[in-house]
């Protein structure tokens, strides 16, 4: 396959008329960023299409300016066959393919972007790496990868999409000694699997101890519950004997007591009697003698009585009485009488004074009879007419003193004055004269004044003095009206004085009747009644309420002595049956003592026992009744348990044995409690499933024993697929390496003069790419301190080599070495361009360069014509 | 009157199950489930006896609160007046020193033959009439290797006789896959009349020999994909004279079921995948209630073959298809899935895999190649000989799929 000319629409720096390129070898100039990569890259994509095939990928779609137009490639190959092959690749959005013979135009639908035909079985790496070459990657090369050069010495089909061996055996290493190693060095799988395994048995083991010790624990779990059934029942007995022990404790006392108390009292001495104290009985029956003997006592005196006289007396109290009254009304007579009297004298003195003042002279008694037969009432008209013309006088007189007597008042008046103002300066008988023309002056206005009053009054009618016979009035009395009119007044008065008198006269002389009535009538009874009649009314009343008061009191007496006896009598009624009863109370309780108690001393302690014992039967009797509220009375009362024969010592009841019984309830309880406590440890323990876990435990166990074996299993057939691998590419290089190192020692022992003749591959960890030749006795590995130009030149005919075997019977493809002999030195470069022109012959070399010597020696060593790419 | 009974076998209370650990814990309890059940079945149907051919429980296994939890049943059982008759196994074996000794007296009508010699039990019923006689041996160790049928003795009198015992009949399907205890031949069964043989040992339900009334009921509950359909006991009526003949009883809550899944080249996505998966699943039989646990073995070509070569792939979906088709417990084993992959143009190249897979090819067939090909150590103690040759070459049959799967690109080849 020979590349004839190149066309490059749009590559990159490439692009413009298309390049005729020599049948041989090609000598390809161009400076820096001219476009040789592009060059290469432009024949590598006409053989393999683009990479990538994407435009938008593609760095040389951006060579543009950021246009990212498309790409387009044409060129013209030579088969070595014969025969040209017009190749068309354009990348749009995808990289498209036409072909088309020689001469012919690109017709038809656009191919994929896929490889040529004739490079099929060369991967583009491939072609990379052994057809088309700088010096960097010689470079590569000499860094060391033996596993490089030995991929690159077994291509062993990368179009079958197979991996590099190298890759699949350290990948098939590295699995199968992850899994397992025989030295267990670096924690493989299995290792970590196996300790796993261990912990997974050391818990196998514990769940099958704990699986144990539940088998054992449901043992336990059965002697438990027996041993709390005992417990259970042993603590029901003794809870129960701790509520009967008091019941017990009570019907055995009851019954101890009643046996204790012996045969009942017979209480038929007694009949209905009450059991009584002998003592007190004594006693009461001698109280009760004692009460009888004072009304015996009394009775036995004699009893009071009245004699005649007092009962006279007393039958006379209401005559005394009345005797008495008429004596008290008597004295009431008496002085009411003798009052009177006297007002009759007083009454009398009165009139005669009233006359006297009249007569002006005391007055006779017959003077006083006179008195009746004034007419008064005439002399009080005749009185009337006087005062009437007196007054009728007055009327016509002045009212005042006359001048006269008016000056010889004032001369006295003035003189007394004087007399008295001169007085201390006067004697003794001028005062008297002084004193006397006073009293003078005084006595002459006075009579002055009388005169005056007396002037010209009318005198008496005489009509009233013509009347007056046996008591005629004084001329004083009949000078002036009102003074006879004191004169009618006082006779008037007088008048009824004297009827006064009279009347209260008339009614003394009736008391005094009364007074001797009374007086004979207290006297007659004192005489009927033999007392003395001496004295008045009063005396004899006296006597008769004296000897009434004697026979009175006496009465009283009688009386009395007549009540006492009758009480004396009822107290003897009534305390004579009591004492009977009570003696024969006392028999028979002394009946009864003595038959109940025979040997007691005395009947006070047969009193004493029997009482006890009757109250012991009572006390017993409501025991019993109370007890037979219980309803266990029925079912205990018969109990061997509370028979009075019984040691009570021993009995239930007692505060030793209630005391033990506590102490063993109490460890009875802490015993169930320990024992409810440990059964339920063991059905907590039943829950725990420990042989479930077991189970879990040895299910993974036995999985990671699986996976163990699998995973031995697994390394095993990883290692032995190594193992088979390593051999078949052994077997590979055997069949298929020599003739490559053959030839590529051939190329080496020519370009170096047989300085260096032959190239080895020894394969495994030690193994690698040695070289030998005539300065060396032994093969030396290819890497430093082999020089670069060396170690180029090796490497370059390794490439070589392969070349020839790759392409052994099918189409070659070119050569293309990029600056790839710039490090080997001069004398070596000639021989490897002879080696490169007899190539040339059978395969297309490219020659790239940017150096202008290295060019010219090109030309000249080669016979070659550059091929200038611009810049 | 007739003897009826329930016939149940290999019970083994809690012991080990396959699974996940939930699915062992719920089958933990299934087992005790399918017996409280059977126990149910043979009050409500006022069965005369429950007989129990061995396995009761696995001797080392048996937990303090299973060993409660089965006395309580037998408890039931007797307060009914229903006989619980069980021969002792190779898993619970009477002989002194073994649980079955130690378990004590369960009651009057709870009777096991511990030991070798055959034993006969007349079985009465509820009201003492005599219903039946059962004749019994036990085993009395954990490797009884004698011919316990063989000791049976003729039929006793009128009444109808059960022979019971854990026996591995020679002609039972699946013989081989359990230890050969107790070993028994048709001859053994043929010289005896019995009514019926309750048997037990092997856990597959069968008429261990055609023609005659020797039947297995299988165990009580399946333990693992191996031991699929349903499982439970059989009701037996048996008359003198006559061949009695079982019917089946489910009890078993969790049932396992296995199914190859192929066809998977179409799917090409684990979602894809895990609604296909769950499709059929539900498309298996289920009974009412049942519990389904279920092994899935894939097979065949599929894009997906290198994700589920992935452990936590495979089981993130066994999870998805068991929440979608509500099993309770779904394994999934890709082992037999490959690659859609164009082995003949890889051979047909020059490349290492090429070289590797010849390689395996030769070695299947060529030990002293294989032996060649063994690396220094094996992690696995493989033995000696032909155990490891067989242990090798075991590894060899997984090892071209591998290699492809670790050696290709996705989409190469």
């Amino acid at each position: 396959m020979r590349f004839r000319t190149l066309h490059a629409h749009v590559f990159g720096v490439l692009r413009g008329a298309p390049l005729e390129l020599p049948r041989e070898a090609a000598l390809v100039f161009g400076s820096n960023e001219s476009g040789k990569s592009t060059f290469r890259s432009a024949l590598e994509t006409i053989l393999y299409g683009f990479d990538p095939a994407d435009r938008d990928a593609h760095p040389l779609a951006l060579w543009d300016g950021g246009a990212r137009g498309d790409l387009k490639l044409e060129a013209e190959l030579e088969r070595d066959a014969g025969g040209t092959l017009c190749v068309e690749r354009e990348l749009q959005a995808r990289g498209r393919l036409r072909l088309a013979e020689a001469g012919a135009r690109f017709e038809g639908t656009r191919l994929a972007n896929l490889p040529l035909d004739c490079v099929t079985g060369i991967p583009r790496e491939v072609f990379r790496s052994v057809y088309s070459l700088e010096l960097a990657q010689l470079a590569a090369l000499e860094k060391g990868a033996q596993t490089h050069v030995d991929e690159l010495l077994l291509p062993q089909g990368a179009a079958l999409g197979l991996r590099p061996v190298g890759e699949l055996l350290a990948e098939l290493r590295k699995a199968h000694q992850a899994l397992w190693r025989p030295t267990q060095a670096g924690n493989p799988a299995a290792k970590l699997l196996t300790l796993e395994l261990a912990q997974l048995r050391r818990e196998a083991g514990e769940a099958a101890q704990e699986e144990r010790e539940l088998r054992e624990a449901i043992a336990e779990q059965a002697r438990l519950k027996e041993r709390l059934d005992r417990l259970g029942e042993r603590r029901s007995l003794l809870d129960r004997t701790h509520e009967e022990a008091p019941f017990l404790r009570d019907l055995f006392e009851l019954a101890r007591r009643r046996s204790a108390l012996g045969a009942p009292i017979d209480p038929s001495p007694l009949g209905e009697l009450e059991l009584a104290d002998p003592a007190a009985l004594a006693g009461q029956i001698e109280e009760l003698t004692n009460s009888v003997r004072e009304p015996d006592a009394r009775l036995l005196r004699p009893a009071e009585t009245l004699d005649p006289h007092e009962r006279s007396l007393l039958e006379a109290a209401p005559e005394i009485g009345l005797a008495q009254a008429i004596a008290a009304e008597l004295r009431g007579d008496a002085k009411q009488y003798a009052e009177r009297r006297a007002n009759v004298a007083t009454l009398r003195d009165e009139a005669r004074g009233e006359i006297a003042s009249v007569l002006a002279r005391a007055p006779g008694e017959s003077e006083l009879e006179a008195v009746k037969a004034v007419p008064l009432e005439t002399l009080r008209a005749a009185h009337a007419n006087w005062v009437a013309a007196t007054e009728r006088f007055a009327a016509s007189a002045p009212p005042h003193l006359p001048p006269r007597a008016l000056l010889a008042v004032g001369v006295c008046v003035g003189l007394a004055a004087l007399a008295l103002l001169l007085a201390p300066w006067l004697g003794e008988l001028l005062r008297s004269i002084a004193y006397g023309a006073v009293a003078a002056a005084a006595l002459v206005a006075c009579t002055a004044w009388l005169s005056h009053l007396r002037r010209g009054a009318p005198l008496a009618p005489p009509a009233l003095t013509g009347w007056f016979t046996d008591l005629p009035p004084s001329p004083e009395l009949l000078a002036r009206p009102s003074e006879f009119a004191r004169y009618l007044e006082r006779i008037a008065a007088a008048r009824q004085t004297l009827s006064r008198a009279r009347g209260e006269a008339s009614r003394a002389d009736v008391d005094e009747a009364k007074l001797r009535e009374g007086t004979r009538r207290v006297a007659d009874l004192c005489h009927r009644l033999g007392l003395e009649t001496d004295g008045d009314a009063d005396q004899c009343a006296a006597r008769l309420a004296a000897a009434l008061a004697r026979a009175q009191a006496k009465e009283k007496r009688v009386e009395q002595d007549r009540a006492e006896r009758g009480i004396a009598q009822e107290r003897l009624d009534a305390r004579r049956p009591a004492l009977a009863r009570a003696r024969h109370h006392l028999e028979r309780v002394e009946a009864l003592l003595r038959a109940a108690e025979p040997s007691a001393p005395t009947l006070s302690h047969a009193f004493a026992r029997v009482k006890e014992r009757l109250e012991e039967e009572e006390f017993l009797r409501r025991r019993e009744a109370e007890l037979q509220r219980d309803p266990r009375f029925a079912a205990y009362q018969h109990d061997a348990r509370v028979s009075p024969q019984r040691d009570a010592s021993s009995a239930e009841w007692t505060p030793e044995a209630t005391a033990a019984r506590e102490r063993e309830r109490a460890d009875c309880a802490r015993e169930l409690a320990a024992t409810n406590t440990r059964l339920g440890e063991i059905a907590n323990l039943l829950r725990s499933d420990p042989g479930g876990r077991q189970a879990r435990v040895a299910d993974r166990v036995r999985e990671g024993e699986e996976q163990l074996a699998a995973l031995r299993r697994e390394r095993d057939r990883l290692a032995l697929l190594e193992s088979i691998l390593g051999h078949a590419e052994r077997r590979f290089r055997e069949e298929h390496q020599p003739p490559v190192l053959l030839r590529a020692g051939e190329y080496l022992e020519r370009v170096t003069h047989g300085r260096w003749r032959r190239l080895d591959f020894e394969a495994g960890a030690e193994g690698g790419l040695f070289v030998s030749g005539s300065g060396h006795a032994e093969p030396v590995r290819v890497e430093s301190p082999l020089s670069r130009g060396a170690l180029d030149q090796i490497f370059l005919c390794l490439r070589l080599g392969l070349l020839d075997h790759l392409d052994e019977g099918r189409e070659r493809l070119p050569l293309l070495l990029d600056d790839a002999l710039l490090r080997m030195d001069d004398s070596r470069r000639p021989e490897v361009y002879a080696l490169l022109t007899e190539i040339s012959r059978r395969r297309q070399v490219f020659l790239l360069t940017c150096h202008d010597k290295i060019a010219a020696e090109i030309e000249q060593a080669m016979q070659l014509s550059r091929v200038t790419l611009a810049p | 009157m007739s003897f009826r009974f329930l016939h149940l076998a290999d019970l083994h209370l809690e012991t080990r199950f396959g699974g996940r650990p939930d699915t062992r814990e719920r089958l933990r309890r299934a087992t005790c489930e399918a017996f409280e059940r059977a126990v149910d079945h043979a009050l409500e149907h006022q069965l005369h006896a429950l007989l129990a051919a061995g396995d009761l429980f696995d001797d080392e296994i048996l937990s303090v609160r299973t060993e409660l939890f089965f006395a309580k049943q037998l408890a039931r059982l007797a307060q009914a007046g229903v006989w619980f008759v069980a021969a002792c196994g190779n898993h619970d074996p009477g002989g002194s020193g073994f649980r079955t000794a130690a378990l004590g007296a369960l009651g009057e009508r709870v009777h096991f033959f511990r030991g070798g010699e055959p034993r006969a039990l007349q079985v009465t019923s509820r009201e003492g009439v005599p219903v039946g006689v059962v004749i019994g041996a036990g085993h009395e160790s954990a490797h009884e290797s004698s011919n316990l049928a063989a000791r049976f003795p003729p039929t006793p009198g009128p009444l109808p006789v059960v022979g019971l015992l854990h026996t591995s009949v020679e002609s039972a399907k699946s013989a081989a896959e359990h230890d050969r205890y107790a070993p028994s031949t048709r001859a053994d069964y043929e010289r005896l009349p019995y009514s019926y043989w309750a048997l037990g040992h092997i856990h597959l339900r069968q008429q261990a020999v055609a023609g005659l009334p020797v039947h297995y009921a299988g165990n009580l509950q399946g333990r693992h994909a191996g031991e699929t359909g349903e499982k439970g006991g059989l009701l037996v009526e048996a008359f003198p004279g006559a061949s009695a003949e079982p019917r089946f009883v489910p009890f078993a809550p969790v049932r396992w079921e296995r199914a190859a899944v192929g066809g998977l080249a179409a799917v090409t996505s684990m979602d894809a995948l895990a609604g296909e998966l769950a499709r059929r699943v539900e498309a298996l039989p289920r009974a009412a209630g049942e519990q389904l646990a279920l092994r899935l073995e894939l097979e065949g070509e599929t894009p997906l073959a290198g994700e589920l070569r992935s452990e936590p792939s495979l089981v993130s979906l066994a999870e998805e298809v068991a929440m979608r088709s509500c099993a309770l417990e779904l394994e999934l084993r890709a082992d037999r899935t490959s690659l859609p992959f164009d082995r003949a143009r890889l051979r047909a190249s020059p490349n290492v895999v090429a070289t590797a897979l010849e390689l395996i090819e030769r070695a299947r067939a060529d030990d002293a190649l294989l032996a060649a090909l063994v690396p220094a150590e094996l992690a696995h103690p493989a033995g000696e000989g032909e155990t490891r040759l067989a242990y090798l070459r075991q590894l060899l049959e997984e090892l071209p799929e591998e290699l492809l799967l670790r050696g290709v690109e996705p989409g190469g080849a």
